[in-house]
């Protein structure tokens, strides 16, 4: 089995704060969920812990214990700043780094590096090492599963290794819950019930859970059931670059402009692709005799505009220009631009021009050609209706035109049950059910058959008496079928999907 | 969903689906097109290229929906994303419905749950 590590870095919204501000070190910080007196507490350090601060307090409260508390907010987008920073230097240990959910957690692929390290205790101590020269303090344990380090790195500090899966299973089974990322009310009253660590919640059933505890419990039950699971190492985010060398030194400022033009503009493409915008642009110029300079120019908001960019490098380039006002203004030989990127936001990308515009148009004349090639009843739409008899409530009515979509707020997670025009004859039935392959040996017999649902009808033409189940297959397929009481026979009629 | 803008075209076969996808991403009218493969999930090389390279050029993205067995590779080395579906029942009325993408060319591996309701009847 692949080894991998676990790098934790406790507290991880504190040590952002704490680096954010050097001189709180030492003394009671806190980290809040708002700037505001009656803000909750989400994060203490041991000094404010000492006074008698907790998380879940009021900041006034805290204020009132602890004098001298300092206490900030740490934005989303600082922690993702540091988790990328993180996320950066690991990559110098290893290339298979996954960032997790919860802030302050990585997991590392360990496969092949036994030949440059002499042992994995070494290599976990030269990543602690690393990474407090950028001034985190971290948690390194080596095993074998996600959750098993997980679990042990938040009971450990410094570095811990596992030689065998069994021996780490071990460990983690004895971590208390407290100590895991779960929500307070749930961990209460779990512990209510004695279940206090992850041996006690493996135990539960975890349909059982999910229902009494929702996702968050059933999530954490299943991670901790996980035998093996592979790495999703998150994709190294290459910076949009672009390099030009001039062939003469180049002294004309509108000149100039047109090759930061040139290259601003594939660089404002590749951005808008990654679903981004440009947040700074960092320019380095190499100046004949005179060698390199950098600047760097930040719109008014993260944008896409081209124009709005180059305003700002032209006034940038004419400070620079006016600084040698009296000699000659030495000539720039290359230039250098990076992107700073940041998420752009859906009206960002949506009025960027690599975008086209919809032709519905152009889509009803690709529509005549399918139905010129295929017949009329080739090209349909779906339309619901009113009907007694499943198959009846939908028709299929030819698409003269494409009009364009409205769609209203969708029901979240449902399965759809997927109706077949014409029901299809299932194998016969056995008696009690027991051991009836009805799709076949591959799907394995029925287990539950949920009904019946009655539909009855149609005296008037052709007398329907049908009774629906649903069919549960050994292999997890959900079978709509129905027992047809005059023809004695079942059919099949769909399936959830 | 607003279905009445939702419209299914009907061929009878793989490369007829094939064909039919590459006219309607021709015309640049449509962002999403879904191809339901079902176990027929081959496409010739030249086919597959023609259609990746008309839907990057009309930012138009092409979903084949294939059967295949758990393992199976993907239609072939032009996929952009190739990912299988499964579905656990948990309790009566609970569904986990797991996404696995084994190959993104833009973000490598990645996995995706969602905890589901089952439609009427089956609570």
């Amino acid at each position: 089995m692949d080894r991998l590590a676990c790098v934790s870095l406790h507290a991880f919204p504190l040590q952002v704060l704490l680096l954010d501000h050097p001189a709180w070190r030492g003394t009671p910080a806190a980290v809040l969920e708002e700037e505001r007196p009656q803000s909750p507490i989400l994060w203490v350090d041991l000094h404010a812990r000492r006074a008698g601060v907790r998380p879940g307090m009021r900041f006034a409260a805290a204020l009132a214990l602890a004098p001298a508390l300092n206490a900030g907010c740490v934005s989303p987008t600082s922690l993702a700043q540091a988790r990328d920073r993180v996320t950066g230097r690991l990559r110098r240990f290893a290339p298979d780094v996954e960032p997790a959910d919860d802030p302050g957690i990585f997991w590392i692929g360990l496969t092949g590096l036994e030949h440059l390290y002499a042992s994995p205790a070494r290599w976990a101590e030269a990543v602690r090492a690393d990474l407090r020269t950028l001034g985190f303090e971290a948690t390194v344990v080596i095993g074998f599963t996600r959750f098993g380090t997980y679990a042990v790195a938040h009971t450990t500090r410094g570095t811990r290794s596992f030689r065998e899966p069994r021996e780490e299973r071990a460990a983690a089974l004895e971590v208390p819950l407290a100590h895991l990322a779960l929500a307070p009310e749930i961990r209460d009253i779990l512990v209510k019930l004695n279940v206090t660590t992850v041996r006690d919640l493996v135990r539960l059933p975890e349909a059982g859970l999910l229902e009494r505890f929702g996702v968050e419990a059933y999530r954490l039950h299943q991670a901790a059931g996980e035998s093996h699971a592979k790495l999703r190492p998150a994709a190294e985010e290459v910076p949009v670059r672009a390099h030009r060398t001039l062939d003469e030194p180049e002294t004309d400022l509108s000149r100039c402009l047109f090759v930061f033009k040139q290259m601003l503009d594939p660089m404002l493409a590749s951005l808008a692709a990654r679903g981004t915008a440009l947040a700074a642009l960092e320019i380095r110029l190499e100046l004949d005799r005179y060698g390199s300079r950098v600047e760097q120019v930040r719109p008014a908001a993260p944008t896409l505009d081209p124009v709005q960019v180059l305003e700002l490098v032209r006034l940038r380039l004419e400070d620079r220009a006016s600084v040698h006002a009296d000699d000659a203004v030495p000539g720039i030989v290359e230039i250098d631009l990076t992107a700073v990127a940041v998420p752009a936001t859906h009206e960002q990308l949506r009025f960027f021009g690599s975008h086209p515009h919809r032709d519905l148009t152009a889509g009803n004349r690709a529509l005549a050609r399918l139905r010129a090639e295929f017949g009329e009843q080739a090209v349909v739409r779906a339309r619901l209706r009113d009907g007694h008899l499943p198959e009846a409530r939908v028709t299929w009515e030819p698409v003269r035109a494409l009009t364009p979509p409205f769609p209203s707020p969708g029901r979240p997670g449902m399965l759809v049950r997927r109706i077949w025009a014409h029901p299809e004859p299932a194998a016969p039935a056995t008696r009690q059910h027991d051991g009836w392959l009805i799709l076949g040996t591959g799907y394995g017999a029925v287990e539950d058959l949920l009904g019946p649902y009655i539909v009855s009808g149609g005296w008037w033409i052709r007398e329907v008496d049908r009774a629906y189940h649903f069919a549960q297959t050994r292999r997890g397929d959900l079978m709509w079928v129905y027992h047809d009481r005059l023809r004695r026979r079942w059919f099949l009629h769909g399936r959830v999907e | 969903m607003d279905l009445a803008s939702l419209v299914v075209v009907r061929v009878p076969d793989t490369m007829a689906a094939a064909r039919s996808a590459d006219r309607l991403t021709r015309s640049g009218a449509f962002g999403l097109l879904i191809v339901d493969l079902q176990d027929a999930a081959a496409l010739p090389l030249h086919v597959l290229a023609r259609l990746a390279g008309l839907a990057q050029h009309h930012h138009t993205a092409i979903v084949f929906v294939t059967q295949k067995a758990p393992g199976a590779p993907s239609l072939g080395s032009l996929i952009a994303l190739h990912g299988s579906t499964t579905r656990a029942r948990l309790a009566a009325d609970a569904f986990v419905c797991t996404l696995r993408v084994g190959k993104d060319k833009r973000r490598g591996p990645w996995t995706v749950e969602e905890v589901c309701r089952g439609p009427a009847g089956l609570r």
